[in-house]
């Protein structure tokens, strides 16, 4: 086992508990557990890359950075007006 | 070199392992979007500084110095607009 894939792992207690998180609580404190979650998961990916050495890993933590901005602002105005 | 790449990733999971615990035990939402601004800036400069150590400047680690870039960028807009969106939903009380 590697230097990145010890990270990982080592990560994959906070994600469990963003999930954990994002299952109760009021719908503000569930939102930034959503937000942590999607966190973790840029930097496990990021890490993967390096872990597997497959470059094309990286793009998977790109894309989830690039949808990351609409998603997140979409479920901001549901969370403001409906939910 | 590899004492000091484990360094770095050892802050970002520390960091991390921080942020996680923080949005745990704190009872306001606001106060969780401040541990998760953290997490955003500590984890992805030290995950970056890792990157750049281990590859040397490469196509990999400077798509990673322009992803967290745009992270960070975007990190900072959607704590405004949470921040705005808790409080309208929730009240001071959030």
């Amino acid at each position: 086992m590697n230097l990145w894939m010890a990270a990982i792992l080592a990560l994959l207690p906070p994600l469990a508990l963003a999930t954990a998180l994002a299952w109760r609580g009021r719908p503000g404190q569930r939102f930034a557990a959503y937000q942590l979650a999607g966190s973790v998961t840029v930097l496990i990916l990021t890490l993967l890359a390096f872990a597997t050495d497959q470059a094309s890993i990286t793009d998977l933590a790109l894309t989830l950075v690039l949808l990351n901005l609409p998603g997140t602002m979409l479920l901001a105005v549901f969370l403001e007006r409906w939910i | 070199m590899s004492v000091v790449i484990g360094l770095f990733l050892g802050v970002a999971v520390a960091v991390t392992w921080l942020a996680a615990l923080a949005l745990w035990r704190l009872p306001r939402a606001l106060d969780r979007l401040h541990a998760l601004s953290f997490l955003n800036v500590a984890a992805s400069v030290s995950v970056t500084v890792a990157a750049f150590l281990s590859d040397g400047i490469s196509g990999r680690s400077l798509k990673i110095l322009l992803m967290m870039s745009v992270y960070l960028a975007w990190a900072a807009l959607l704590s405004h607009v949470s921040g705005r969106a808790v409080l309208m939903r929730e009240g001071r009380s959030a």
